[in-house]
C-alpha cells in the first residue's frame, strides 16, 4: 500500500442529524416485538418488529398510544413526571430522554450499554404505560409524559423487585434495571404471560451474563400473585 | 504439619452451600442503585474523551487543536507528545516484557484511542471538540491476517511497542513433555488436521470509564477493574504516586468477565485520567465508549494438530504448531495421561486489536475439544469414552492421582468419571449419541450431539491480607474486591459466617473501597473467592477465638461466662453458648459491645493476616463437561442448539445459586462464541464492520434452548474446602462445541469457528 497523506473526512454525527432535521424516532428495539412499534398498537409475541421513523413530530407523540398535547416547538424546558415527581428539565433539540433522566434527574438505573443505538434495552423506561428506549426518544417530545423507572418500582415495593432478588436475576447487574422495567411493562399488559411471551418480551434486552431464565422465573412468580 | 485446607469442611447447617440466601447486591442492582464507574459523578467533574483512529495503522503527521481548544466549554487538550504523558507506558498481562504507550502518535488498529485526549464540560462537548481536530494521518501498511504479517518481507508493524516485535513476532511459546516422535512411532494411527478460530469479542456491556480526582497530594480514583492493585502498582512505580496516597475504589462492573479489565488500555486510561485531573485541577471522568469492542479473544489463530493414537483410543502423542497468541494443549497436559505433548505457537503482530484473556482458557478448551472429537471420529468411538480412557494428569494415569490424593489427604475420587455419570444421565447421552451422520430428523434436519471436557480452574492460593472487625454485633470485612457478578460480598460472608458461627446476615462487606488496600482477591473474578478462601477461613477462626476470649474475660460485673474456658464455648447463629449447656447463651453483639471502647463503634475484635502457604504442588483434580444437542439444517446452514447440559465439579460449592448462574451464563456465551460470534473486518481498510451491539451477535433470550446445570463436589481443589472457581470455565468449555455436534450430525468436519451458516455450507460443499 502506498503511503498517502489524508485528512479525516468530517462526518455528521447522529445527534447533529437529529437536531438538524428535527425528526423524533419512536422507541423501537432490535430483536424484540415488545417495545413499541410505530403503529402504537398493543404488542403481542407474534407481532413482527418494524422500525419506522415517523413523518412528523406530532405523529411521533401520537405513537405513544394515548392522546398527547402538541409538543413544544423548540428547545427549552420540558415537564416530566418521573416516578411520581414532576421535574422541569432544560433540554436542547437533540437531547435524548436517557440523558435527561441520568444526568439531570440522577436516575442511575437508566444505563447506556450500546451507546445510543437502541440495540440493548438497558435504557428502557415505561412512558405513559408503554416501554420505550429512552436513548431513542427526544426529550423535547416527551413533555407532559409520565415515566416509571426501576427506582420507582423499588420505592413502591413492586413485587418484581423482591422476585428479582429471590430468583438471582442479576450477575453483573448492568442490564437488570432495564429488564425489570420491561418485565413490569409486560405484566402491566399481560398479567399472566406464558414462558414464551416472557422470553419474547425480554428479547430486546441484552444480558451478557446470560441471566435470561431467571427473569422468566421471576415474572412467572409475580404473575401468580 | 503440612497445611491441608482442602480437608476443612464447612460446618453442618452453615451458609456455605445453602440455596436461597439473599444476594447482598440484589436490591441495589434490581433498583438501579448499584453504581458503575459510568454512573460516578463527583462535584466539579469534567469529562474527557480520546481521538479514535479511523485507520487500522497510521501515523499522525499533523495535529491542529486550535479549533477544538477554542470551543467554549473545552478545558484542556492533552497531546501524545506533551511531557505530562509522553513516554508513559503500560504493561500488558502475560505479554512478556512488552509495554505500550498510554497515548501514542500512531494507531495499531481501527478505533484505537490515540493522539489526543480532550477535556470538556460535557461528553457532547468532548465529541464536538474531537470532530474539530484537524488531523493529518499517514496511512501505513496493515495486516489483518497473521499469515500476512509473518510472510517474508512483510513490513514491520507495532514498532512503537517496547520492545518491538522482531519480524512481526510478538512472542513464541514452545512446550515439550515427553517425546512426541516416539509417541507417534508407538501409535497405530496418525490423525492430522487444522482448525481455525476467528476473532470474537468481550462485547462487555458497560462502556469503560475511569474517574480521577486529586485532593492535594491524594489521588482518588473510581475504576472498573478486576485487579485494582495493578493500577495502583503502575501509578506508583511509573508515575511516582505513593500507594498510601491513592484510594482506588472499585465500583460494580458491567459485564467484565476478565478481558476488558485486564486490558492494557484500562491501565493506560487510568494513567491518562490521573494526568488530566492533575492538569485541570478538577475531577475528570475519562470515557472510552468503544472499549468493549476492543478486547478480543486470546484463542484466535490457526492450529495444526497431529495426534498419534492406538486403535482402542489411547492417545500416545499430540503436537500443535500454531500461529496464535497461545498454545492449545496445556489443559490436555494437566488433565490427561497423554505422555507426549509438544506445542508451539507464534504470536504474530497484527492490526486487528488488542486481545487479552477474555473468558480466558478458551484456547486450551478448544484444543481438548478438537483432539477428543477427532480421535473419536477417526476410530468410531464415543468421545466421552475417549476422554475417560485418557483421563489422568500430567501424562500419568489416574492411579497416580489416587496415590497423590492418599498422600495429601484428599478424597479418593475420580472427578471425570463422576462428572460423566451425572452429565450423561441428565442429558440422555445414551439415547442421543449416535455414529456421525446417521440420524436424520422428520423435519429434514440432521440430529447431532457434541461433547467436551477439561480440567477446572482456578484453585490457586493468593497470599492476601484479610482483615475483619466486629462492631455492634456485625462482622465487618475490611476489603476491596471487584464485583464480577458472583455476589462476592455474599460469598465471603457465607464463608466467614460458617467459620465464626455467625448468621449470614450479620457479616457485611462493602467491597468498593480501598480501606488501606486489603485486597480480598487478585483477580476478583472467577478465581477471586477461591484465591482468598484460605485466608478468610483462617482469619475468621482467629476472630472467633477473640470473641470467645472476650466471653470469658473479666470485666466490671464479672465475665459473661464465669468459670468457663474458651474451649467450653462455641458460637452459633451469632450467639455464644456453653457447649455443655446450650441454653446458656449471650449474643456476640452484647459481648463485643461490652468491650468496645467509648461506645459501640470501636471493635474489640480485630483479626487479620494470611493463611499458611500450601506447599504441595497443585494438581488439577476437578473436571467439568458439557453436552450439546443440535439440529443442523443442511440447506440453510443453520445449527439450532436445542439442549445443553453442563456439569461442574466445583470441589466445594460455596453459593449454588451463583454457581448455577455462572454455569448458565457461561454456557450461553460459550455456545454463542462457538456458533455465531465473530468480528468482521473489511480486508481493504482493516475497519471493523460490526463493532456495535446491533451487528455483533450477542445472544438474546431467544437464541438457545434449555441449559441444564449440575454441580458436584469432590473437594479436589488446593484451597479451603477443596473448592474451584467457576464461570470462565463453562464459557471456555463450550466455545467450540457446535463443531463437534455438527460432525456428529453430518459426518462432515467443520474445524472453522464460529460455525456460521456460511462455514457450514462450505463444509458441506453447498457453496
Amino acid at each position: 500500500m502506498s503511503e498517502e497523506e489524508k485528512k479525516v473526512p468530517k462526518t455528521l454525527s447522529r445527534r447533529e442529524f437529529l437536531r438538524d432535521v428535527g425528526v423524533a424516532v419512536s422507541g423501537t428495539a432490535v430483536g424484540s416485538a415488545f417495545f413499541l412499534t410505530a403503529s402504537g398498537k398493543e404488542v403481542g409475541a407474534a407481532n413482527a418488529v418494524t422500525a419506522v421513523a415517523p413523518a412528523s413530530a406530532a405523529s411521533s407523540i401520537a405513537l405513544l398510544g394515548k392522546p398527547q398535547p402538541p409538543p413544544a416547538p423548540s428547545a427549552g424546558v420540558v415537564s416530566l413526571t418521573v416516578n411520581g415527581k414532576t421535574y422541569e428539565c432544560a433540554v436542547e433539540n437533540n437531547t435524548v430522554l436517557r440523558d435527561v433522566l441520568r444526568d439531570q434527574i440522577g436516575l442511575t438505573s437508566i444505563k447506556d450499554m450500546c451507546t445510543g443505538y437502541g440495540a440493548c434495552g438497558s435504557c428502557a423506561v415505561i412512558m405513559n404505560g408503554r416501554p420505550i428506549l429512552s436513548c431513542l426518544a427526544l426529550a423535547n417530545e416527551c413533555g407532559g409524559t409520565v415515566i416509571e423507572t426501576a427506582e420507582g418500582m423499588a420505592k413502591n415495593n413492586h413485587p418484581l423487585i423482591e422476585a428479582y432478588i429471590q430468583n438471582h436475576c442479576m450477575q453483573c447487574g448492568y442490564c437488570t434495571p432495564g429488564l425489570i422495567v420491561t418485565a413490569k411493562a409486560l405484566l402491566d399488559h399481560i398479567p399472566h404471560p406464558t414462558e414464551a411471551q416472557i422470553k419474547e418480551a425480554i428479547s430486546g434486552n441484552i444480558c451478557r451474563c446470560g441471566t435470561y431464565p431467571a427473569h422468566v422465573s421471576a415474572v412467572l412468580q409475580v404473575s401468580t400473585i | 504439619m503440612t497445611y491441608q485446607p482442602w480437608t476443612y469442611r464447612p460446618p453442618e447447617g452453615s451458609p456455605v452451600g445453602q440455596r436461597g440466601l439473599r444476594r447482598n447486591d440484589g436490591l441495589s442492582k434490581a433498583s438501579g442503585a448499584a453504581l458503575y464507574t459510568k454512573d460516578i459523578k463527583v462535584g466539579g467533574m469534567l469529562y474527557a474523551k480520546m481521538l479514535m483512529s479511523p485507520y487500522a495503522h497510521a501515523i499522525i503527521t499533523n495535529l491542529d487543536t486550535t479549533a477544538a481548544a477554542a470551543l467554549p466549554g473545552v478545558v484542556d487538550i492533552l497531546r501524545w507528545d506533551d511531557p505530562d504523558i509522553a513516554g508513559q507506558r503500560s504493561a500488558r498481562l502475560s505479554d512478556g516484557n512488552q509495554k505500550w504507550l498510554c497515548l501514542a502518535g500512531r494507531t495499531d488498529h481501527y478505533n484505537h484511542q490515540v493522539g489526543v485526549a480532550v477535556v470538556a464540560k460535557s461528553e457532547e462537548l468532548c465529541d464536538r471538540a474531537l470532530r474539530l481536530l484537524n488531523v493529518t494521518w499517514n496511512q501505513q501498511t496493515f495486516y489483518i491476517a497473521d499469515e500476512d504479517a509473518l510472510a517474508p518481507g512483510a513490513t514491520p508493524i507495532l514498532t512503537e511497542v517496547s520492545p518491538a516485535p522482531v519480524n512481526n513476532v510478538l512472542n513464541t511459546t514452545i512446550n515439550t513433555w515427553g517425546d512426541v516422535e516416539a509417541g507417534f512411532l508407538a501409535s497405530d494411527r496418525i490423525i492430522e488436521f487444522t482448525y481455525f478460530r476467528g476473532d470474537n469479542l468481550s462485547a462487555c456491556v458497560e462502556p469503560a470509564s475511569v474517574v480521577a480526582e486529586w485532593r492535594g497530594e491524594y489521588l482518588d480514583m473510581w475504576v472498573r477493574q478486576q485487579n485494582p492493585t495493578l493500577i495502583q502498582q503502575e501509578l506508583a512505580l511509573d508515575m511516582g504516586i505513593p500507594i498510601a496516597k491513592m484510594d482506588i475504589r472499585v465500583t460494580h462492573q458491567g459485564g467484565a468477565f476478565g478481558g476488558i479489565n485486564w486490558l492494557p488500555h484500562y491501565r493506560q486510561l487510568a494513567k491518562i485520567a490521573a494526568v488530566l485531573a492533575k492538569r485541570v485541577k478538577q475531577p475528570v471522568k475519562l470515557i472510552f465508549d468503544e472499549a468493549k469492542f476492543q478486547c478480543a479473544n486470546d484463542d484466535v489463530g490457526t492450529y495444526n494438530i497431529k495426534i498419534g493414537v492406538k486403535n482402542d483410543g489411547t492417545i500416545m502423542a499430540v503436537s500443535s504448531d500454531a500461529i496464535a497468541m497461545r498454545c492449545p494443549l496445556g489443559k490436555l497436559r494437566n488433565g490427561s495421561k497423554i505422555p507426549n505433548i509438544y506445542q508451539k505457537s507464534v504470536w504474530a503482530a497484527n492490526n486487528r486489536s488488542h486481545r487479552q484473556m477474555f473468558r480466558h482458557g478458551t484456547v486450551e478448551t478448544n484444543g481438548n475439544q478438537e483432539v477428543y472429537s477427532h480421535v473419536a471420529g477417526e476410530l468410531g468411538l464415543d468421545p466421552t469414552d475417549v476422554a475417560l480412557l485418557n483421563d489422568g494428569f500430567e501424562g500419568q494415569d489416574w492411579a497416580a492421582m489416587t496415590a497423590y490424593q492418599i498422600a495429601n489427604g484428599f478424597e479418593q475420587r475420580q472427578s471425570l468419571a463422576e462428572v460423566l455419570d451425572v452429565g450423561k444421565t441428565a442429558f440422555g447421552w445414551a439415547e442421543r449419541w449416535h455414529l456421525p451422520g446417521t440420524r436424520p430428523l422428520a423435519n429434514g434436519k440432521m440430529h447431532g450431539v457434541g461433547f467436551n471436557t477439561t480440567i477446572k480452574w482456578s484453585n490457586g492460593q493468593a497470599q492476601k491480607n484479610v482483615a475483619m472487625t466486629v462492631r455492634d454485633g456485625k462482622v465487618q470485612l475490611l476489603a476491596r474486591t471487584s464485583d464480577m457478578g458472583h455476589d462476592s460480598p455474599g460469598n465471603y460472608a457465607r464463608v466467614v459466617a460458617a467459620e465464626m458461627g455467625m448468621l449470614y446476615q450479620d457479616v457485611t462487606a462493602r467491597t468498593e473501597r480501598d480501606n488501606g488496600s486489603f485486597d480480598y482477591s487478585a483477580p476478583g473474578g472467577s478465581s477471586g473467592l477461591v484465591n482468598t478462601i484460605c485466608n478468610l477461613v483462617e482469619v475468621a477462626r482467629d476472630a472467633k477465638q477473640q470473641i470467645l476470649a472476650l466471653a470469658v474475660k473479666d470485666r466490671t460485673g464479672g465475665p459473661f461466662f464465669p468459670g468457663k474456658t474458651v474451649e467450653e464455648l462455641d458460637i452459633k447463629d451469632s450467639m455464644v453458648f456453653e457447649i455443655a449447656n446450650p441454653l446458656n447463651t449471650k449474643t456476640v453483639k452484647e459481648i463485643c459491645n461490652a468491650f468496645s471502647v467509648g461506645g459501640i463503634t470501636q471493635s474489640p475484635v480485630f483479626a487479620h493476616g494470611t493463611a499458611p502457604l500450601v506447599t504441595i504442588a497443585k494438581k488439577y483434580q476437578c473436571k467439568h463437561a458439557a453436552f450439546v444437542e443440535v439440529e443442523v439444517d443442511t440447506e440453510l446452514g443453520d445449527i439450532d442448539v436445542t439442549k445443553v447440559t453442563i456439569v461442574d465439579d466445583e470441589g466445594c460449592v460455596i453459593n449454588p445459586d451463583a454457581c448455577n448462574g455462572q454455569q448458565y451464563g457461561g454456557v450461553h456465551m460459550g455456545v454463542a462464541k462457538s456458533r455465531d460470534e465473530e468480528r468482521v473486518y473489511d480486508p481493504q481498510t482493516g475497519v471493523w464492520l460490526n463493532s456495535d451491539l446491533i451487528w455483533y451477535p450477542v445472544w438474546t433470550s431467544l437464541d438457545c434452548g434449555p441449559i441444564d446445570c449440575h454441580l458436584i463436589e469432590t473437594h479436589g481443589g488446593n484451597t479451603a474446602y477443596g473448592c474451584f472457581g467457576t464461570g470462565e470455565n463453562t464459557s471456555a468449555l463450550t466455545s467450540a462445541i457446535t463443531g463437534d455436534a455438527f460432525y456428529n450430525a453430518t459426518g462432515v468436519r467443520l474445524d472453522d469457528f464460529p460455525t456460521t451458516p456460511i462455514r457450514v455450507l462450505k463444509a458441506l460443499g453447498k457453496i
